[in-house]
């Protein structure tokens, strides 16, 4: 939908948080506008809400006299038993409330029930009129059948591949609302004494001929969390994929951004809700956890994206809880993985799978020397997950490249040959690095640029070292005649695909980061670049000598591969992804 | 099975001597990163992003519903409010945490009007702050000393502060230029 209207009714909840007749209430065509709140104390919190829906009858007699003082609207939903040994008990609680209900005589509160089979037993025994709560139109596309049981955490289920091969999927049940579980699968109830269940399946499979849900309008839209990382990688990374969304088809590409770079994303063209991670707040992580939840949530409810995208190694429990949270499920949720992890990373770092629509995958150039696992090993559970492999993804194709004459008037450089240096935070001997680099530098006439995060604190203008302070690079690498660069994805692959000097490469062995060793060793096979080891120091004066003196030469690398890729496949993905959700 | 061995034998001496050299150890590491801090709130270039995207136009971002007007915000925990790393304390929370409004005025202005705040906080320590700002470019700088921040945009100051209240408890909001209040929490 994303036209942002106000919403035209406070329902209040009262139940339990991630009770799926929550979740599955913002289907209903007549709560399009509604805002759903969770309630616990219904008489102190009646002004804030226009009517209240109880999610059970549990929650209606520990209630009861609030529901009764109170004057606005209340539904109360009737949910049958759940087991044969409940069967006994579930009978007494109802008579309880009808009884009470009798001897209250108020007129606001109404009696309902999932489906019509349990209003019809419901009205039998009680002697009451329940109706409906409401019907959910059929979803009627072809997706596997889903098995489900309240005593079975997982859900198992038959998936057909791609490829027509058909294989077992499983996911953890709790990780989805309800309104994404209807539409990844058919679902069945396959404990037939478990009638609750049973009315909830119903219930979320839908009747034929009912109204379906309001289609959504106005541009496609993705809310996109990135983490706080290292560097600037995961912030260029999902600016690239929104800029080429946007060339391809209009999306509107909202950060919810703990990066300090906020001000980059705002300043690229991207809406950005900066917050803080709960490290860097020192605050007492489950209290963080909760205010994001909430607040990403209140998002969610107000935004109404088609895809929830996360770019990092582990969702953080938040995403999953604020998109199980009532009017919040009706999105799909892409994870942007980037290849190249350590041989040695647990496999446990595909988990997400479970819960994503879709893995998409930047593109790697050095994908033949990725032994990680996104490359090796499959995820214990999969979910209902697609993958895409995008061409490699970066910033550079959708920003202006300028030339050289233009490049170093806006640097600031004279004449001369200039080399960049941008390099990570961790290398072996640092110190013993730097003064190779600057040593031979100087032996050749080539002056330094050092490039620096904008993020970082400002250089002191000593007059000695050339410092540039400046964001995105890429459109200013005609200044240089060579680059020394680290080697994470998104200069790695500005270097190789957009750039025709010497590059050398130094990967930084930060054990948390990507296998920027690996990605560097590939590149010096095929002759893309030099590379320095940390591990190898006495190699690094010849390696930087013969670098300087190419520099001083003008040479330049033919090897390395053409231009960027076309990203309309990956378009054409996110977009499938947004039509799922789209009915 | 674990044997005596492995048992760590702490003495309270030990205890203390611990305490006593975090606390001189967390003191000096306050200082310097305050010289450190006093050093970029000298440089002229403080404030000043490079930043290239010829054609784009910023965008605000969206202004969500606040949470102070749903009742959940009442059940909400406070968070924690650091006294940045500039200033070490044996007991922060006997500071208050306040609301410190960060306008959008110019660098030039906003690098004295920070440094006077600074080195009233650590010099003689009087709250934990809470930087509300109007735009993006204080953020790196706050962010590189651990303080807390939140962007306003364009939500109004009072509602701003109305979230704040819930979120880190603090009563008031005070300019950083002038230090006059701007904000005061209704009783």
């Amino acid at each position: 939908m994303n036209a942002m209207t106000p919403p035209s009714q406070r329902l209040g909840l009262l139940g339990d948080g991630f009770d799926p007749v929550g979740q599955l209430l913002e289907d209903l065509p007549e709560d399009v506008h509604t805002e759903y709140l969770t309630i616990t104390d219904p008489l102190g919190e009646q002004d804030d809400i226009d009517a209240l829906l109880v999610l059970s009858q549990s929650y209606a007699l520990a209630h009861l006299p609030a529901l009764a003082a109170m004057g606005k609207p209340c539904r109360i939903l009737l949910r049958r038993s759940r087991s044969n040994t409940e069967e006994a008990g579930w009978v007494d609680g109802l008579g309880l409330l009808c009884d009470a209900l009798a001897f209250t005589k108020v007129e606001h509160i109404t009696l309902h029930a999932l489906t019509e089979a349990a209003a019809q037993q419901l009205s039998q025994l009680t002697g009451q009129d329940v109706t409906v709560i409401g019907q959910l139109g059929r979803i009627e596309t072809d997706r596997p059948t889903v098995p489900i049981r309240r005593d079975d955490p997982l859900v198992t289920f038959t998936y057909t591949e791609d490829d027509s091969t058909r294989s077992t999927r499983q996911a953890r049940l709790d990780v989805f609302s309800w309104v994404r579980l209807r539409r990844l699968g058919k679902l069945f109830a396959a404990d037939p004494i478990d009638k609750d269940m049973a009315d909830l399946v119903a219930f979320a499979e839908g009747v034929p001929g009912a109204p379906a849900a309001t289609p959504r309008s106005g541009p496609p839209t993705m809310i996109v969390v990135v983490p706080n990382g290292v560097g600037l990688g995961h912030v260029t990374r999902m600016m690239a994929i929104g800029k080429a969304l946007n060339q391809k088809k209009k999306f509107r590409v909202i950060f919810w951004c703990f990066s300090r770079a906020a001000a980059i994303v705002q300043a690229a063209g991207f809406e950005v809700i900066l917050r803080q991670t709960g490290v860097h707040l020192d605050a007492h992580p489950p209290d963080w956890r909760r205010w994001e939840t909430v607040e990403f949530a209140k998002t969610l409810r107000f935004i109404k994206p088609d895809i929830v995208a996360y770019d990092g190694a582990a969702f953080d429990q938040f995403v999953l809880n604020a998109m199980r949270s009532p009017g919040c499920g009706r999105c799909g949720v892409l994870w942007v993985r980037r290849g190249m992890m350590r041989a040695e990373t647990s496999r446990s770092v595909l988990d997400p799978e479970q819960y994503s629509d879709l893995v998409l995958e930047p593109g790697d150039l050095a994908v033949e020397a990725d032994v990680g696992p996104t490359r090796m090993a499959t995820a214990e559970f999969q979910g209902f997950c697609k993958s895409f492999i995008a061409p490699p993804i970066t910033l550079k194709p959708y920003l202006p490249a300028y030339s050289r004459r233009d490049a170093m008037k806006r640097l600031g450089l004279r004449r001369g040959k200039y080399c960049l240096v941008s390099l990570g935070g961790a290398f072996g001997n640092w110190d013993e690095l730097l003064w190779n680099i600057q040593e031979h530098a100087r032996r050749n006439r080539i002056t330094l640029v050092w490039a620096q995060s904008p993020l970082s604190s400002p250089p002191d203008d000593n007059g000695e070292t050339m410092i540039r302070q400046f964001y995105p690079l890429s459109p200013y690498l005609e200044a240089f005649s060579g680059v020394i660069s680290a080697t994470g994805y998104n200069s790695f692959h500005e270097l190789v695909m957009g750039y025709k000097g010497p590059v050398l490469l130094a990967p930084t062995n930060l054990e948390r980061l990507d296998d920027q060793v690996a990605r560097a060793t590939y590149a010096g096979d095929q002759g893309w670049a030099d590379v320095l080891y940390a591990a190898r120091p006495e190699e690094h004066g010849a390696i930087i000598e013969d670098f300087m003196k190419r520099l001083r030469k003008g040479t330049l690398v033919t090897s390395r591969p053409g231009s960027f890729a076309d990203q309309s496949n990956m378009a054409a993905a996110l977009d499938r992804l947004c039509n799922t959700y789209a009915i | 099975m674990a044997t005596k061995q492995d048992n760590i034998s702490v003495s309270p001496g030990l205890v203390r001597r611990l305490l006593r050299e975090n606390r001189t150890m967390g003191k000096q590491l306050a200082d310097h990163e305050f010289k450190r801090m006093l050093g970029e709130l000298s440089n002229p270039s403080l404030f000043m992003l490079e930043l290239d995207f010829p054609g784009e136009t910023p965008v605000e971002p969206p202004v969500i519903p606040s949470i102070i007007d749903d009742p959940i915000s009442r059940k909400l925990p406070r968070i924690n409010v650091n006294t940045g790393s500039i200033l070490s304390v044996q007991n922060p929370e006997g500071l208050k945490p306040m609301g410190i409004h960060i306008p959008d005025i110019p660098p030039e202005q906003l690098r004295p009007a920070l440094r006077a705040l600074m080195t009233a906080h650590v010099t003689e320590p009087f709250a934990r702050f809470v930087f509300l700002c109007d735009t993006f470019r204080p953020i790196p700088f706050l962010g590189r000393y651990k303080f807390v921040y939140e962007y306003l945009g364009q939500t109004p100051i009072a509602r701003a502060a109305e979230r704040a209240a819930f979120r880190y408890g603090i009563s008031e909001v005070r300019s950083v230029v002038g230090t006059r209040p701007v904000w005061t929490k209704s009783e």
